[in-house]
């Protein structure tokens, strides 16, 4: 597995450049294309099946010895599970804290949260560890934190909130659900083993008795960080190709002093959950649902292209006149607008699907299932009930979402055929903790300030 | 759950921990970074080195507090007694078997022996430190600390972290040893029952 050698070594630079080349440097250059949307696309098949240069040791797809034991720095002026390499599994947990729990409260989940996560990432139980069995090999675990607006108003620090973090603006494709939307606290909690992911989750909820209730858990999966090829979404599309490069991490990805002193290392999550109708997509045949994207779905590359890598043309045309990758193609619309370079998002979703309902889904109860229109059809909700809720947590990790992220949004919001398929049913904003030395705890600097 | 199995699950669950009642959202502040320590002093608890101290949250009552303690010197330590300005009352206890099955906490006799190089483990279900009257309420995330003293007259400072625990609820039975006798005054969620614990 790529790089996984390079992780166990307890590299504690988190801030350096991410040491899979299969996470962020494919496509690195590749400004303007459709480097930052709902949906991303981009390298697949194409790339070739081989270690990776910067060391991987077994064959392509097949995860190295030890690979379990490999463990992501926790201490550092960045919270890893950011710029990481994706594990194969997430858990997105929302708390929202007790009436009366205030800064206090705040102030002693995170001391928890630091000391369990600091245990757990390298593969230790935590101080009260009800299952210590379960705290290992960590499998690359990571447990990153983050605050929303209601956080800062309840430990009455809403002064120091950034401005951009509340609720996205709405956009008219959204169908959104308080089940999946906002939040006090986050956590994303990333493992490549399923079952040591569900243990830390149990824990960090452990320390919330008391003090915050689960507001929403979101679970979610792709392909496993030992695959060579890029994470495909439930829609075939290879997804997640094109990244802000690491050199831009700085301008793209880690707060600065652009927002209050104790969020500066930090970063902003945006977290949407995205309803796909695999049902519908599936009736599309190959070449539409290509012109949708603008991409190849077998190689991931732009239609003007013959290589993930290549860069979309944009301006290209048919004989007839018609834009080769056409106007409403999502890789058109997600790509960054024109004298906007910084229109760019890191990306690190993650699938998710809630199985069928023993009803009977997939027609075999002989239920209809909706046709398309545009805009999604409002009963997204109670069909997902009927057909099975599967779809993407669109995890954008930004420097400043409203800068960043929401001019994609509604560009995508206008004028991007995939809304027909897919309909936003969750939407959060955080706040994401700068990274942590030994010895201190996560939010310190606004706790303590 | 099977339901013959009910009896024999509420037999496991009735090995009720020298613990209390969950903890509440009261607030206090504290801080300090809780866990390892040097052995950096004289005498036998000197020589002791802690790691992972904590303490089960709790508001009112009784309950336990848990650590590794490995005794670096080249003598046997003795540790005889423990104070804490979180509770009036401390003692150190042993969980053993009980007659009826299961098992049950009492004072410990004579107290707890580290040989030179050994470690002594405070855990749920095992040796522990047992807060008998709290002065206020533990809420978990915050610290506390205790002291332990040794034969020798020489004492251990140990910060813990308080956590929210639901396990190990073994019995405590009072006046079970010699030790600190009768317990006056005790309140709390800790199971109480003079009896010995059954299987009910």
């Amino acid at each position: 597995m790529a790089d996984q050698g390079a992780a166990a070594t307890g590299d504690t630079s988190v801030a350096a450049a991410p040491r899979r080349r299969s996470v962020l440097g494919i496509g690195a250059g590749v400004v303007g294309a459709a480097g930052a949307g709902l949906l991303g696309y981009g390298a697949g098949l194409s790339r070739p099946r081989q270690p990776e240069p910067s060391g991987a040791a077994g064959p392509a797809g097949a995860p190295t010895p030890g690979w379990v034991e490999a463990v992501e720095p926790f201490f550092g002026s960045h919270q890893s599970g950011i710029v990481t390499a994706p594990q194969a599994h997430a858990s997105f947990v929302a708390l929202d804290l007790l009436a009366g729990a205030g800064r206090e409260g705040l102030r002693r989940l995170l001391r928890m949260w630091t000391d369990d996560a600091s245990r757990l990432q390298r593969g230790i139980p935590t101080i009260a560890d009800p299952q210590p069995d379960l705290a290992g090999p960590p499998s690359r675990l990571t447990v990153t934190v983050g605050l929303g607006r209601g956080a800062l108003v309840a430990a009455g620090l809403e002064g120091q909130a950034p401005e951009w973090l509340r609720d996205l603006p709405a956009f008219t494709v959204d169908r959104l659900e308080r089940q999946w939307s906002s939040g006090d606290v986050v956590a994303q909690v990333c493992c490549d083993d399923p079952t040591v992911l569900a243990h830390a989750v149990r824990a960090l909820l452990i320390d919330a008795t008391g003090i915050a209730e689960l507001r929403w858990h979101q679970q979610g999966f792709r392909r496993p960080a030992s695959s060579p090829a890029t994470m495909r979404n439930l829609f075939g599309q290879v997804d997640g190709t094109v990244q802000p490069e690491p050199s831009r991490f700085d301008e793209l990805v880690w707060c600065g002093s652009e927002v209050p002193a104790w969020l500066r290392g930090g970063s902003s999550l945006v977290l949407r959950r995205i309803h796909m109708n695999l049902e519908t997509w599936d009736e599309l045949d190959p070449a539409a649902k290509e012109a949708v994207i603008g991409r190849r779905l077998t190689s991931g590359a732009p239609l003007t292209g013959q290589l993930e890598t290549d860069q979309p043309d944009l301006e290209a045309r048919t004989s007839g006149g018609l834009h080769v990758i056409p106007d409403f193609a999502h890789a058109r619309q997600a790509a960054p607008a024109a004298g906007a370079p910084h229109e760019r998002i890191l990306r690190r979703p993650y699938s998710y699907d809630e199985g069928l309902p023993g009803n009977g889904g997939l027609g075999g109860s002989g239920i209809a299932v909706p046709r398309p229109t545009l805009p999604p059809a409002a009963a997204a909700a109670a069909e997902a009930r009927r057909t099975g809720d599967a779809g993407l947590l669109f995890a954008a990790y930004q420097r400043d979402p409203v800068r960043q992220f929401v001019p994609i949004q509604r560009r995508l919001d206008t004028l991007d055929l995939l809304n027909v398929w897919t309909t936003p049913i969750g939407s959060a904003v955080f706040a994401m903790l700068p990274g942590v030395a030994e010895g201190s705890y996560l939010g310190a600097a606004l706790l303590d300030g | 759950m099977n339901p013959r199995l009910l009896p024999a699950a509420a037999a496991l669950l009735a090995l009720a921990a020298c613990g209390t009642t969950d903890t509440s959202g009261a607030a206090t502040s504290t801080t300090g970074t809780a866990g390892a320590s040097a052995a950096a002093g004289t005498g036998q608890c000197g020589k002791l080195t802690t790691s992972d101290a904590w303490v089960k949250a709790a508001d009112t009552g009784m309950t336990g507090g848990f650590a590794s303690l490995r005794n670096t010197g080249s003598t046997a330590a003795h540790i005889v007694s423990a104070t804490s300005p979180a509770s009036a009352m401390m003692e150190l206890h042993e969980t053993v078997a009980s007659p009826q099955g299961g098992t049950m906490m009492r004072a410990k006799e004579g107290g707890f022996t580290i040989e030179p190089g050994g470690t002594l483990s405070l855990a749920p279900g095992a040796n522990h430190i047992m807060f008998m009257k709290l002065i206020g309420p533990l809420p978990s995330g915050t610290t506390t600390s205790w002291t332990l003293a040794c034969q020798d007259g020489s004492t251990l400072a140990v910060t813990a972290q308080v956590r929210t625990f639901t396990g190990a609820k073994e019995t405590y039975v009072p006046g079970a040893t010699t030790g600190t006798g009768s317990m006056p005054g005790m309140t709390g969620g800790m199971t109480s029952s003079r009896a010995m614990t059954s299987h009910g």
